[in-house]
């Protein structure tokens, strides 16, 4: 990728990853890092996907192909390791699998639609509610070891 | 747990409709909703200075190299070989050869005044926020070196940049956009021709033509007009001047050009831009 065209692509998106990781992580260096980090596996991953490389240079596809999308959830799944690795989320919420932490952030913070969380997602809008269901489940267990600690 | 809530468009949606990444449905819905809240209209204001800041980063060639440096490094096979990312075509062919012509032959200038605050009823029919279907104009600036952006109300322009109108109507009609000066100058942007072109209901409509803004600074009306019977080119600008000279000359003054006096079964839509020096 060219300079002019690692331009373009950082000041067209690099805004809405740069909000995302503030937003998660709380600290400027750390979300400044962050938005390098997802920029890189954004470059790498245009080179290993063709459908990836279409969502970027079409500009506005649909759904899970659209280039913000994965540009969001990318950098989410990011600043959550980077939290995890940071031990900010600890106790309890340390043994939930990843991706309902990722989903409960989706749905419970971000407040998305089931709608958007499966085209953010790349997955039918049932399965999101089978994973929400899940996810409810997983809450009920650990509601009674949260209010214990 | 709580349900998202339906009302307010989520933040991936704010950030997708300032990509331009959302359907057609879902982007007139969100542009509807930003008019009648308050909250939502401020969140996005916020998001598009957001992004002009981040663009102006003075840092901005720094991080650059570092990204490329970075790139170098850890991921050889995946750099060089891809196409240069997405364009917009028509800003290409606005600012290079014949666009240029084109553009430079339909220059218009513009003026000084404090613009209004960002407001996105402005942007909707008789600028007032309403939930009823409403003819939709939507401004793209660009600078010369720079990158398109949708142009909010109230949002600086500087001389040089170009612009282009995308308009959306709710009913089927005949389009005209055109621009008001305080120098009690109008200039109508399109059609080129003596007659309004046609314009299909529900269908966004990018209008062909690009204007390139002149050194004079300011504040500028910019209108789309449908009326859903023919119309043509003089009847608009006659209208245009009458409603700027009852206006004592200001475009921000201008609230309305269709009314009982003139196209009054005409619709418009206004986007006031002020033109600052860079």
């Amino acid at each position: 990728m060219d300079r002019a065209a690692l331009q373009q692509l950082y000041v067209r998106y690099g805004p809405m990853v740069l909000r995302r990781a503030r937003a998660l992580l709380r600290q400027e260096q750390a979300a400044q890092d962050a938005l390098q980090e997802v920029v890189l596996r954004a470059v790498r991953a245009l080179g290993d996907s063709p459908e990836l490389a279409r969502a970027f240079e079409s500009g506005a596809p649909e759904g899970s192909d659209s280039a913000a999308t994965w540009l969001y959830r990318t950098t989410t799944s990011y600043c959550l390791n980077a939290l995890r690795e940071r031990a900010q989320l600890s106790g309890v919420l340390a043994s939930i699998p990843h991706e309902l932490i990722e989903l409960a952030h989706y749905y419970l913070i971000d407040a998305l639609t089931q709608d958007e969380i499966a085209a953010l997602l790349g997955v039918p809008r049932a399965t999101v509610g089978d994973r929400l269901d899940e996810l409810r489940a997983t809450a009920r267990t650990l509601a009674p070891l949260s209010g214990a600690s | 747990m709580t349900a998202a809530t339906p009302a307010h468009p989520s933040k991936l949606a704010l950030e997708r409709y300032l990509l331009d990444e959302l359907s057609d449905i879902d982007r007139a819905s969100l542009v509807g909703h930003a008019a009648a809240c308050a909250s939502c209209g401020q969140r996005l204001t916020e998001l598009r200075a957001d992004n002009e800041r981040f663009a102006q980063d003075d840092e901005l060639p720094e991080k650059l190299d570092q990204l490329a440096a970075a790139l170098d490094d850890r991921a050889p096979s995946a750099v060089g070989a891809r196409p240069p990312l997405h364009r917009r075509p028509w800003f290409g062919a606005a600012v290079t050869g014949a666009g240029l012509a084109l553009a430079a032959a339909l220059a218009i200038s513009l003026w000084p005044a404090p613009p209004k605050a960002p407001d996105f009823a402005a942007i909707l029919d008789d600028g007032r926020a309403t939930s009823r279907p409403a003819v939709l104009l939507e401004v793209i600036g660009r600078a010369p070196d720079g990158a398109p952006r949708w142009l909010a109300p109230g949002d600086a322009v500087h001389p040089g940049d170009a612009l282009r109108f995308r308009v959306r109507s709710p009913v089927a009609g005949y389009l005209a956009v055109l621009g008001l000066d305080p120098a009690q100058k109008v200039r109508v942007h399109a059609p080129a021709a003596p007659a309004l072109r046609p314009i299909a209901a529900g269908q966004p409509v990018l209008v062909d033509d690009s204007i390139v803004l002149d050194a004079t600074l300011g504040a500028a009306l910019l209108v789309a007009i449908v009326c859903p019977t023919p119309r043509t080119a003089a009847e608009v600008e006659a209208a245009a001047r009458r409603a700027l000279l009852a206006a004592g000359g200001s475009p921000r003054a201008v609230e309305r050009i269709t009314g009982p006096a003139a196209l009054g079964n005409c619709h418009e839509a206004m986007l006031l831009v002020d033109k600052v020096a860079p």
